[in-house]
């Protein structure tokens, strides 16, 4: 095996795998059922306080 | 979660097995001080000694003591106060390091034909100083506040996130001090011996500990997309930390070391550790920051949570490849000096949809530019993301590149990202975490957010104008030739005439600087308590959450 042949190959492995993962990103984030887990997950940081700061401290 | 009165078992073996590891820390601080022939290492010595003694007096009032071992707060914010302390006293004395070396560009005989003064050890001083203290102190404590709200958890480890702080602080001293004895092993941003290198591992490992340990014991099941760039910035420091530290000291009782790459392959490695340091540390860690800090000083969800996903995947698998348009036209292979361009090129995507991700989460809000400076600088902070991750593709590409390369642009571009975005956001951080810690009703004064705003931003204009200029014409003097194909230029001539912007750049670094001052004496003032004098004109948002107005508009 040359240098070139190694070369190209392991570009090759590099771009196919890029390309599955991304593509299964944009499956897992454009996939229907997942819409509400996102809704829930951004309203993380505006609900976070009043957890800490209410009378239940977690005890 | 502990019970917070009684002391379990293995809490009380962990207090004491640290206690040890203290011990045996301050013996070797102090036989390294006898035994090593190297002035700095016994500085050091000393140095190390010293922290492990304050650790075994701090872990022994714990483990001698009867009281209860976790203190009563649900969140553990102490050490957060302490980082945002440190962030603001390590960015006044790195602005103000920066600003003495501009001004010494400009007016060499200012640095007094001393050694310890001289550029070439100021200049690491000063990057490790802003990137590593003010950058690095701003991350420690915006992750551990962010990581605790978002997993509505308590951090991990008990005193561990104290032996983070600490240890980090530890870390920064030695670099900063050796650079000034004129130790270095000569790595831009790597610049401390394999003995401190081999410090910040420790410490490094320990603070992927407190935030993981915290992911795991989450109440809340999603992982908010903030602890996922906080998560990558730390693994992937961690890795490249590792890769382009590797070395053989001389003596392990000495300073110096040998790296274990030579030739192109260091080159290389330098520079994919160099790169991503920028991509990870200033990049993914303040991508961080900006998913917690602008929806919640907006009071609106992030505008796209899809779009967030798809920057952090996009973002960390592209930035890792784009470090060889460092080595353009280098003995580096062509082939590869092409990914890296190409990849660079590809970051532009992941850049602009994160920039529009986080401008576009003030549509509908965008009155609140007007009347919160806090949140101009967050907002202004994203803007100067998006420029200057527009610019650097730009210039990674390679014929663009054999213009910008060793020229002052580089030093613009850096810093359009470094006191743009960087600093920005940090600020804007800084203004919300000070009142919201300290229990507070709003800053001490608004007003001077506004000053900070203002003189910092003409500060930054004036910068990168400057170095615009200074860099494109030294760009084409350098490659200019006559009709005979001879350089028309020498180099020193090209010197001669940077002056003029060299001294415009200092004036900006001394406006940056000026505006920092300025937020040093406005967070001074908030923590001590003194009456806010502009309280009214202040956010809801401002206001620490116990002590916050209820929402009167109901949540989008």
């Amino acid at each position: 095996m040359t240098y070139e042949t190694v070369r190209s190959l392991s570009a090759m492995t590099g771009l196919f795998i890029f390309v599955t993962l991304f593509i299964g990103v944009l499956v897992f984030v454009f996939w229907p059922g997942n819409q509400k887990g996102f809704d829930e997950a951004s309203r993380i940081p505006l609900d976070s306080d009043d957890f800490g700061a209410g009378g239940n401290n977690g005890r | 979660m502990e019970v917070a009165s009684t002391k379990t078992g293995g809490a009380a073996f962990l207090d004491w097995g640290a206690l040890a590891l203290t011990l045996v820390g301050m013996a070797l601080g102090i036989f390294v001080a006898l035994f090593s022939h190297d002035a700095v290492m016994q500085f050091h010595a000393v140095l190390f000694a010293l922290f492990a003694l304050a650790g075994t007096i701090f872990l022994a009032g714990k483990a001698f003591s009867s009281a209860p071992s976790q203190p009563a707060d649900f969140y553990a914010d102490n050490v957060i106060k302490a980082g945002t302390i440190a962030t603001v006293f390590w960015g006044v004395a790195g602005f103000m390091l920066g600003d003495i070396i501009a001004w010494q560009l400009a007016f060499p005989a200012l640095n007094f034909d001393l050694p310890w003064t001289n550029f070439g050890r100021l200049r690491p001083v000063h990057t490790s100083a802003v990137v590593f203290a003010f950058g690095g102190n701003a991350l420690l404590a915006t992750s551990m506040y962010v990581v605790q709200r978002t997993c509505k958890a308590k951090l991990f480890g008990g005193w561990l996130p104290w032996f983070v702080f600490w240890g980090y602080q530890l870390f920064l001293l030695m670099a900063a001090s050796g650079y000034l004895m004129g130790v270095t092993q000569s790595k831009e941003y790597a610049e401390p011996e394999w003995y401190v290198d081999l410090w910040l591992t420790i410490v490094w490992v320990a603070y992927l500990l407190v935030f993981l340990g915290t992911i795991m014991k989450r109440r809340e099941p999603h992982i908010y997309v903030a602890n996922w760039f906080y998560l990558a910035f730390i693994v992937t420091i961690a890795m490249l930390h590792i890769v382009n530290n590797l070395a053989v000291p001389v003596s392990f009782l000495g300073t110096k070391s040998y790296s274990a790459f030579s030739g192109v392959q260091d080159a290389m490695t330098q520079w994919w550790y160099g790169h991503n340091a920028v991509g990870f540390f200033l990049t993914a860690g303040f991508l961080g920051m900006m998913y917690y800090f602008v929806p919640k000083r907006a009071e609106r969800p992030v505008y796209s949570y899809k779009l967030s996903i798809v920057h952090f995947w996009s973002l960390i698998f592209l930035y890792i490849w784009a470090g060889p348009h460092h080595l353009h036209y280098t003995a580096l292979p062509d082939w590869a000096q092409t990914l890296g361009m190409t990849f660079s090129i590809m970051l532009w995507m992941p850049s602009w949809g994160g920039m529009i991700n986080g401008l576009m989460t003030l549509s509908g809000a965008w009155d609140k530019l007007r009347t919160d400076p806090v949140i101009r600088f967050l907002v202004v902070s994203v803007a100067f993301y998006g420029m200057s991750t527009f610019e650097g593709p730009l210039m990674a590409i390679r014929s663009v590149n054999s213009l910008s390369h060793y020229t002052d642009w580089t030093v613009g571009h850096v810093h359009s990202g470094a006191l743009g975005w960087v600093g920005m956001v940090s600020f804007g951080a800084i203004y919300c975490l000070v009142p919201w810690l300290w229990k507070r009703q709003g800053l001490y004064s608004q007003r001077l957010v506004e000053w900070h705003f203002w003189v910092a931003t003409i500060g930054i204009l004036l910068y990168i104008t400057a170095m615009w200029v200074s860099g494109i014409m030294q760009g084409l003097m350098w490659r200019a030739t006559d009709a005979l194909g001879v350089l028309q230029y020498s180099f020193v001539e090209s010197v001669e005439a940077m002056h003029p912007y060299y001294v415009i750049r200092a004036i900006g670094g001394l406006l940056y600087l000026t505006g920092g001052l300025i937020m040093a004496y406005n967070v001074f003032r908030t923590i001590r308590g003194d009456e806010p004098v502009d309280v009214a004109d202040q956010p809801r948002i401002a206001a620490a959450p116990e002590i916050r107005h209820p929402q009167t508009v109901p949540a989008v």
